[in-house]
């Protein structure tokens, strides 16, 4: 599988094949793990929360005590006092009207959770490895029937981009504007109080177009498209490469940060930029069940499968104790032992 | 490119996927949208996108049959990888069963009865319903 590094085409902004073709690089033979992606991005998704919690004073600002036992009343905190209704009402616990909440929420919570970076990083190589598995990208929701190749990398051309027109127009040369259609039909009213809170409306996510060149105009020319996304190639990441932990974006690469894939993660010949770091690789050569077990090595040592059976169904249960045949059948030697 | 084998497309879909419908009635019934699904449950057999060769029948809103099957070996051309046959909507039921089973022949034998029958159902679901008059009885009919 080493040997095996096909030739992925490029497109150009008018979606005609160029004559230039690019080298899968390594990273997209990276296993693809599912448990892990989603274990790192529950994790990293944790990380940009705000802190937040009730007021310290919540349902304490009163003098109230016990009245103690004997006055025919549970032995809850009362407010003191009298000349208003409050007086004389419990307090403070948090099965009382106006007391605090159980467990006041602090902002000191543990917000934050850290994941090991070989973790992250083996995380998002396996996003990166998913991304250009079109049955996986299919799965995940995207709209790419009329995509002409997965992984989908465009010319360098894109990156120069000012124009959202313009963006738009690659994306339907290319065949992405389906999804980014997805995107703008599924735009549905928050369920819930998030309305309230900035985040009126949910929508799916589209294509996310990765670049190589550092402030690219092109995220300008990409960021009003409902659902288009974009990131650098060097800050690729589990939170776009999958979205909700599922694997499969729709990526579109231009092709400079294809191209520079392999010197961020590494390969056989290059070496990694991250500091000694090699690519995970895969436990099983081969994952093709059926190849495996049709394989000679295989079908050499099974054991050949034995004589048909076909199960009687719908068959009278007969009484071995009261039908002679049937007993015989059981047990041969009933018929000397009744002699 | 897709150095990834079937099964494990398929066992990291098998729970959670955009084609997968899941019910909570009728013991959990799973169902799949899949477009190249013919049976509709969601096995790795039925899938379309989990397998190399896969097969999909569909109505247009016209009601005419169309016919899906994929190409062999196409998994990283999407947009090349699926063969669309839609028959006229007066081509004869039986010319367009003849035609999905002659295709389904020697390609998924086992989805074949299957394509045909979802064929079959899908005419007769946009076939007009027969109405009869209801006959009077009793006092109503000698009134």
């Amino acid at each position: 599988m080493a040997t095996f590094r096909p030739q992925i085409s490029v497109f150009g902004t008018d979606g005609a094949l160029t004559d230039k073709t690019v080298a899968l690089p390594a990273v997209f033979k990276a296993p693809i793990r599912s448990d892990i992606v989603h274990a790192v991005y529950t994790g990293v998704a944790k990380n940009k929360r705000q802190a937040y919690a009730v007021s310290e004073k919540a349902g304490h600002q009163t003098s109230a005590e016990s009245w103690g036992t004997g006055r025919a009343v549970a032995r809850i905190p009362r407010v003191s006092g009298g000349g208003t209704h409050r007086a004389g009402q419990a307090a403070f616990g948090n099965m009382c009207r106006g007391g605090r909440m159980f467990a006041p929420t602090k902002t000191w919570r543990k917000w934050h959770v850290k994941i090991n970076q070989n973790e992250k990083r083996f995380a998002t190589a396996s996003a990166i490895a998913a991304s250009a598995v079109a049955p996986l990208v299919l799965a995940r929701g995207h709209r790419i029937e009329t995509v002409p190749e997965v992984p989908l990398i465009v010319s360098n051309d894109v990156e120069a981009l000012t124009k959202t027109k313009d963006a738009v127009a690659v994306l339907k040369a290319v065949g992405a504007h389906r999804d980014v259609i997805k995107v703008i039909k599924s735009r549905k009213l928050r369920a819930g109080k998030g309305k309230l809170r900035g985040r009126r409306y949910t929508q799916r996510r589209g294509p996310l177009v990765v670049y190589g060149t550092e402030g690219a105009s092109l995220v300008k020319a990409f960021r009003n498209i409902p659902g288009v996304e974009t990131a650098h190639v060097n800050s690729l990441s589990v939170l776009q490469l999958a979205p909700g932990g599922h694997l499969g974006r729709f990526v579109i690469w231009t092709e400079s940060a294809f191209s520079l894939l392999d010197s961020i993660w590494g390969s056989e010949s290059t070496p990694s930029a991250k500091s000694s770091y090699v690519l995970p690789s895969n436990i099983v050569y081969n994952a093709d069940i059926t190849r495996l077990i049709n394989s000679a090595e295989i079908q050499a040592v099974v054991k050949p499968s034995g004589e048909k059976t076909t199960k009687r169904t719908n068959v009278q249960k007969k009484n071995p104790l009261k039908n002679k045949q049937v007993l015989l059948r059981l047990n041969p030697y009933a018929k000397t032992f009744k002699q | 490119m897709s150095s990834i084998s079937n099964d494990l497309i398929w066992e990291l879909t098998r729970n959670n996927s955009s084609y997968l419908l899941k019910r909570k009635t009728g013991g959990g019934v799973q169902f799949s949208r899949d477009p190249l699904n013919v049976s509709g449950d969601y096995s790795y057999s039925a899938s379309g996108y989990a397998n190399e060769k896969s097969v999909g029948v569909s109505l247009t809103s016209e009601g005419a049959v169309v016919l899906k099957s994929k190409k062999v070996g196409s998994f990283a051309t999407p947009a090349k990888s699926v063969i669309s046959t839609e028959f006229k909507p007066y081509t004869s039921q039986r010319k367009v069963y003849a035609a999905i089973a002659g295709v389904t022949k020697n390609y998924r034998d086992d989805m074949r009865l299957t394509a045909v029958k979802r064929a079959s159902q899908l005419l007769y679901s946009k076939k007009a319903k027969k109405t009869f008059a209801k006959k009077p009885r009793g006092k109503k009919a000698s009134e």
